[in-house]
């Protein structure tokens, strides 16, 4: 069964006296594992497609199932829990919380959801070895450099052992090394662990790395490549 | 497609179609969370925790010297005016005529004394009338007491400026008031002339001035003239009798049931017995009048603290719309977002209430011990507020329930401060919020 499945999903915002259609029709199905790249370029659709898929957003039109759930028949409140328990979300800008240190920002999740302290210490160590952050987990976000900020953000979605993974533009405020780096982190991890990522991205080094490249173009998909 | 591996961190959570509760640990996150946030913006936490504690402080200072006052007023307006259990005539508190006479008024305040052994015991008349002197007639409101037994109920006595105290048995001698004296062109050893209603016609009584008292209430001081029951009943030709018998007790509790339990001993239907918020109505309700003011003032300064404190709070839910747009989209459901900013309040404004208590507790103690003289900004030792005459001298008293009262409201008014920010924050779209710069 598919981890994420849409059909003909619309997402139509107001703009002045106009209407933008950012989605126009989108049907998509994304299988347990894969490491996919929506590519396209700015206002093709692929943010809006990650925030649809990830319950952030209400479809104008169309249907989103994650996990076997039907987001649409989610109240707001049985939303926010399908994304504590079986979503991880990895943000452009990090978007670690600030007052927390790397090892907290990773545990939040898994405090939230009420994870016991032993189980709680053992994901988060593990998760923190596998982004390559031990030592490194008493730092506040402020004292840590843009790489590693970004694997804390990595460390955090994937602690909770999500279903599925949502990157959106993980590697754009990252240097070209430090972003090679992530994104063979994240490959490992889908490879290791049978993490699902799926990203929104521009840049070429995921797309290079991805197992499936969909190519979006105004709200549409116009390719789906698969390789091997 | 390489098939999907198997995924060592199998999910152990809940089911997800059901919002379900938050565990306790998510709270004790929050909680941890917002002790972290306070810190994060310390300057603006303690400038805010400065506002509120100093507002409370000063108002729990202002709380205990309105008491002292109060007090001050009922212990001087009790002991000097009425007493915690007074016993008249029927009808004396509606029409206070001199002439509304307690008959065997001895044998009265036996009775009392009998009953209440703990009490002190004084009979006082009371007569308006006029004294002339060669040089002029000025109005004035004669007090006749027993003076060897009221020196242990008042402090009178003690104002006398020049001559001497009255005896029991001085049926002739009366105290004025340096103003009245000095208005009647008479001093010490001076005789003027008492006239006023008597049982059936004006009478009049030759008095000579023993002593002049200076109470420091000009107008007191220009209307009070202090002579002996002895006297009073003279002049009215009533022996035996007292407009009131007024009992002193050790407090000014419970006086009421007391007053109920002396009428019954009583038994006689021509007297009525008061406790003392019966019979000084006027003191009373200028009391409650005067602490719905402050009250009333004090809550608006209170509003106006608590805009000070929502605003701030605003603003710092503003600056964190995208980590709320964050928590939002982890999914933190959004009741645990405008949790956590009321937290945050509920920490400032606990810490603050803290604060602010200890502030009013150290203010307000030298205030207790050594009080605060006005007497250079009053130019007089006493002063006189709702017909009573208290020291220049205000003593602050530890109003414990007021002290209580408004901690709890400074720090209620704190959480509710936060309200309308994280109702505002729980309406966030976590992908505007993530897009707010």
């Amino acid at each position: 069964m598919p981890i994420v499945s849409t059909r003909q999903l619309h997402r139509t915002y107001l703009q002045g006296e106009g209407e933008v259609h950012a989605l126009d029709g989108v049907d998509l199905d994304i299988e347990p594992g894969e490491f996919v790249a929506l590519m396209g370029a700015s206002g093709s659709g692929k943010t809006t497609l990650l925030n649809l898929i990830g319950g952030l957003d209400r479809p104008t039109r169309g249907e989103v199932q994650v996990d076997g759930h039907a987001l649409g028949a989610l109240s707001s409140g049985a939303l926010s829990r399908l994304r504590l328990d079986r979503i991880g979300f990895v943000f452009q800008a990090y978007n670690l919380i600030p007052v927390l240190s790397a090892r907290e920002n990773a545990e939040f999740v898994l405090l939230m959801r009420g994870v016991p302290a032993d189980e709680r210490r053992r994901r988060v160590d593990a998760t923190l070895a596998a982004v390559g952050l031990e030592g490194l987990g008493d730092r506040l976000p402020s004292a840590l450099s843009g790489g590693q900020q970004q694997r804390v953000a990595v460390a955090r979605a994937i602690a909770g052992a999500p279903a599925l993974v949502l990157a959106d533009e993980p590697t754009a405020n990252l240097d070209s090394r430090t972003g090679t780096e992530l994104v063979e982190m994240m490959r490992r991890l889908n490879t290791e662990q049978g993490i699902t990522f799926v990203f929104a991205t521009h840049d070429t080094k995921v797309e290079e790395r991805a197992r499936r490249v969909i190519w979006m173009e105004d709200g549409k998909v116009q390719r789906d490549e698969r390789r091997g | 497609m390489r098939s999907p591996s198997a995924n060592p961190h199998a999910p152990t959570t809940p089911a997800v179609t059901s919002a379900g509760s938050a565990p306790l640990q998510a709270w004790l996150t929050l909680l941890g969370l917002a002790l972290r946030n306070l810190r994060r913006n310390l300057r603006r936490t303690l400038i805010t925790a400065t506002a509120i504690g100093g507002g409370l402080g000063l108002v729990l200072v202002a709380v205990n010297m309105n008491e002292g006052t109060y007090k001050a007023m009922m212990d001087t307006a009790i002991s000097a005016q009425a007493g915690h259990v007074v016993i008249q005539a029927a009808g004396y508190q509606a029409d206070p005529d001199p002439l509304r006479l307690v008959a065997g008024a001895r044998g009265v305040a036996e009775t009392a004394r009998a009953v209440y052994p703990e009490a002190r015991v004084v009979q006082r008349s009371r007569i308006a009338g006029l004294l002339t002197s060669p040089a002029n007639a000025v109005g004035a409101g004669l007090l006749a007491i027993e003076p060897s037994a009221e020196r242990a109920v008042t402090d009178t006595h003690t104002k006398l400026s020049a001559g001497e105290w009255l005896a029991d048995d001085d049926d002739r001698g009366v105290v004025l008031g340096e103003e009245l004296a000095r208005r009647l062109k008479v001093g010490v050893g001076d005789k003027v002339v008492l006239m006023a209603q008597g049982e059936a016609e004006v009478s009049s009584r030759l008095l000579r001035v023993r002593g002049l008292l200076r109470t420091g209430a000009v107008e007191i001081d220009a209307g009070l003239a202090v002579t002996t029951l002895a006297c009073a009943q003279a002049f009215l030709e009533r022996p035996d009798t007292a407009n009131q018998i007024s009992l002193h007790l050790p407090s000014a509790e419970g006086t009421g049931p007391m007053a109920a339990s002396l009428a019954g001993s009583l038994a006689r239907a021509e007297l009525e017995v008061l406790d003392w918020e019966q019979a000084l109505p006027e003191v009373v309700e200028f009391i409650r009048a005067d602490r719905v003011n402050n009250a009333v003032t004090m809550g608006i300064i209170g509003i106006i603290v608590a805009i000070g404190v929502l605003n701030t709070v605003l603003m710092s839910v503003m600056e964190r719309i995208r980590e709320f747009g964050v928590m939002l989209a982890l999914g933190l459901p959004p009741r645990q977002i405008a949790a956590l900013i009321v937290l945050e309040g509920t920490l400032l404004g606990a810490g603050a209430a803290a604060a602010g208590l200890l502030l009013g507790v150290v203010l307000s103690w030298p205030l207790v011990t050594y009080g605060l003289d006005y007497s250079d900004m009053l130019g007089s030792e006493s002063f006189e507020t709702a017909g009573v005459v208290i020291s220049s001298t205000l003593f602050a008293t530890w109003d414990v329930g007021g002290m209580a009262g408004w901690t709890l409201a400074a720090w209620l008014m704190t959480i509710l401060s936060t309200l309308w920010p994280a109702w505002t924050a729980a309406r966030l779209s976590p992908v505007d919020a993530m897009r707010h710069v």
